[in-house]
């Protein structure tokens, strides 16, 4: 099976079979001796042709995520299929177009400077983040109406999490 | 001598106090917000008390609940370790009201050192120069506005009652001033319940060098020498080393003796910390004085050989020092690397999540001081600091590639730390030299945060490689083309249910 791995800005196009149970991966047209041992719940030893990695791996929303040496690699991992329902435009278009507003960073909600039905400029404050003691402005990305207000002062917010939507956002 | 030690804190710090408790054989209380039920303070305590909920301000900021606790457990003392309640005067007061012993300098040094006003008038009267700046705080924003016109921009605007960053917001030009006027207002008020602010020059290209001073209760005041600070973000400290890599000899001599001069005209106890900024032609002004023990701290000790605590603990006994001027013999070179939870990759965003994995670095000359386990929740309530990686070393290089061995050997999976950014300074040109000052990080940030080739090339593909074996290694062995949806479905749902159960 081919696999397009994604990491950073680096396509690596990976072949995988399995040879007596035990997966057989080419890279760049060579297929590296590898040995994976799980040493944790989330850490692994990894060597490469005898190289010696010691690296973590968790599931993220999209692929995973490696950690190793100084780096956290993003990898997501996609084989022939997914490519072309990418190059078909099927993936939808979810959130791309909506006016949400979400929290960068993960914090505590300490004030609300706006109210549903209100009309805010671009760079117009919405609301305080505050994450470990500094306190973070979030503003409008583009002018609009508040449409929905998620949080409320004390409320504690994961990074990403939806915040405020905006609507009637011109080019949103 | 103490008979039972309250630590009004939490994290590193607490950790740090409870081990001098241990090596004096004083038994340790700890407190702990209901969001630090199972920190490590907790654990390595002798007793601890619940103060309150999560926010500080209902917990380690709670007077009532931390004086209560130290009722109900018959401690005679409080250690206030740094931040928090440490430089509070209002405090040391009811802790020596109550009868209780305080680790620190009395109410009244708080009272004076606190307030950077007067603590700028009493280092001008011991002949220390001060940076330009507002002689009273500003309480509205035309007067933020008039010193800062006065001085000339840039300039700081910092918080009257604290430091470590909180309530600092640098102003380049006049527009930007009401905003940054307001939030640093606003953070001070939440940090320290004190929203006054002053306005002060920004110096250029100055280095950040702060004399470490100990003074017992019978006269005697003693500088243990200078650590440099100036690799700073956000002007927080994030890399401190001893001896400055900068001043030289006569200077370090002359600030050594005002800074003792200063701690006696103020009729210093305990450990504190004077800081000077010095420009690139070795001129020097000073700061202020940080009445607590400091983040940075064991820097010093693994120079001097000295246990600032225990030290603390016996002054606060009404012991003399156990050492004197002619003692302090520093040796070799120590650095220090503070831990923040913040991607050092990333602007230094926050950074919260679960500790799925830690592993310390240990071997020759190296000392970690933390407060996280793994499983520890890292939650966005508290200063972003987990802990301290130090150094030690004969030379300045032995020292500096000590460090970088020590963080290439400390993993902490799941939250993302400072420890790799650290590793980018270490390995830096310019660091390893020893020529840096405040503006170090904004200087090469570029530099600092690009991916070596290394990094993109061969451990991306070990990476992709790992990605790809763990992958393999939880879907179904058959590998023909009408199975993959469902085996790559398998892939999916495995992220999904782990990223649930996270």
């Amino acid at each position: 099976m081919i696999f397009l791995a994604t990491v950073g800005d680096r396509d690596i196009r990976l072949k995988m079979r399995r040879e007596n149970g035990q997966p057989v991966v080419e890279i760049a047209d060579h297929a590296p001796q590898l040995d994976l041992v799980q040493l944790s719940q989330s850490s692994y030893s990894l060597l490469v042709d005898g190289r010696s990695h010691h690296l973590s791996v968790r599931p993220s929303r999209d692929g995973y995520l490696v950690d190793l040496r100084r780096r956290t690699y993003h990898v997501r991992l996609r084989d022939e299929l997914d490519l072309i329902i990418e190059n078909l435009g099927l993936k939808d278009a979810t959130s791309d177009h909506s006016g949400e507003v979400t929290a960068p960073i993960p914090g505590l909600i300490t004030s609300v400077a706006v109210a549903v039905g209100a009309e805010v400029d671009a760079g117009e404050q919405l609301l305080i983040l505050e994450a470990m003691k500094m306190e973070n402005e979030i503003a409008a990305p583009k002018s609009g109406r508040v449409a929905v207000v998620h949080v409320s002062p004390g409320d504690a917010v994961e990074k990403g999490a939806p915040l405020v939507e905006l609507e009637g956002c011109q080019g949103l | 001598m103490i008979k039972k030690l309250l630590i009004a804190n939490r994290g590193e710090i607490a950790v740090r106090v409870i081990r001098s408790c241990r090596e004096l054989d004083i038994p340790a209380v700890a407190v702990y917000s209901e969001a630090d039920r199972s920190a490590p303070h907790v654990l390595m305590a002798d007793e601890a008390i619940c103060i309150g909920p999560p926010p500080s301000v209902e917990s380690y900021l709670n007077v009532t609940n931390i004086l209560e606790a130290a009722r109900s457990t018959g401690a005679d003392a409080i250690h206030p370790g740094y931040g928090f309640l440490s430089e509070n005067a209002g405090f040391a007061r009811s802790v020596l009201n109550t009868g209780l012993t305080w680790i620190g300098p009395g109410p009244e040094t708080l009272e004076q050192m606190g307030d950077k006003v007067a603590a700028r008038r009493l280092a001008l009267e011991v002949g220390a120069p001060v940076v330009p700046g507002s002689i009273e705080p500003v309480t509205d924003l035309a007067a933020a506005e008039k010193t800062a016109t006065e001085v000339g921009y840039p300039v700081l605007i910092k918080a009257a009652g604290g430091g470590g960053g909180k309530g600092m917001r640098v102003v380049t030009v006049a527009d930007e001033l009401p905003t940054a006027f307001e939030r640093a207002r606003s953070e001070a008020a939440s940090a320290f319940a004190d929203d006054r602010v002053y306005v002060e020059k920004v110096l250029g290209q100055p280095h950040h060098v702060e004399i470490q001073i100990f003074a017992d209760s019978h006269g005697r005041v003693v500088s243990l020498g200078e650590r440099e600070c100036s690799i700073q973000r956000r002007y927080q400290k994030i890399i401190e080393e001893t001896p400055s890599p900068f001043i030289a000899p006569e200077v370090r001599e002359q600030l050594s003796a005002l800074s003792v001069k200063i701690a006696a005209a103020c009729h210093y106890l305990s450990a504190g910390t004077v800081e000077f900024l010095v420009d690139g032609d070795q001129n020097y002004y000073f700061l202020e004085m940080n009445t607590r023990l400091q983040v940075e701290h064991p820097i010093t000790e693994l120079v001097t050989g000295l246990d600032l605590v225990a030290e603390q603990l016996r002054v606060a006994s009404g012991e003399s020092l156990s050492f004197d001027q002619d003692d302090i013999q520093p040796r070799g070179y120590a650095l220090e690397c503070r831990i923040y939870a913040e991607d050092g990759f990333e602007s230094f965003a926050p950074s919260t999540g679960n500790v799925l994995e830690l592993s310390a670095p240990s071997g020759m000359g190296v000392r970690l001081d933390h407060g996280i386990r793994q499983g520890l929740e890292i939650t966005p309530y508290y200063d972003p600091i987990l802990g301290k990686l130090c150094a030690w070393g004969r030379t300045r290089p032995e020292a500096v590639r000590r460090m970088v061995r020590a963080l290439e050997e400390l993993r902490i999976i799941g939250v993302r730390t400072t420890v790799p950014f650290c590793m980018a300074v270490m390995n830096h040109p310019a660091f390893m030299e020893g020529n840096y000052c405040t503006s170090f990080i904004s200087d090469y940030l570029p530099e600092l945060v690009s991916w070596s080739e290394e990094e993109t090339n061969h451990l991306g593909e070990a990476a992709v490689l790992g990605a790809a074996l763990f992958a393999a290694a939880r879907r179904p062995t058959t590998s023909d083309r009408t199975d993959s949806r469902s085996a790559k479905s398998d892939w999916v749902r495995l992220g999904r249910e782990r990223q649930v159960s996270q």
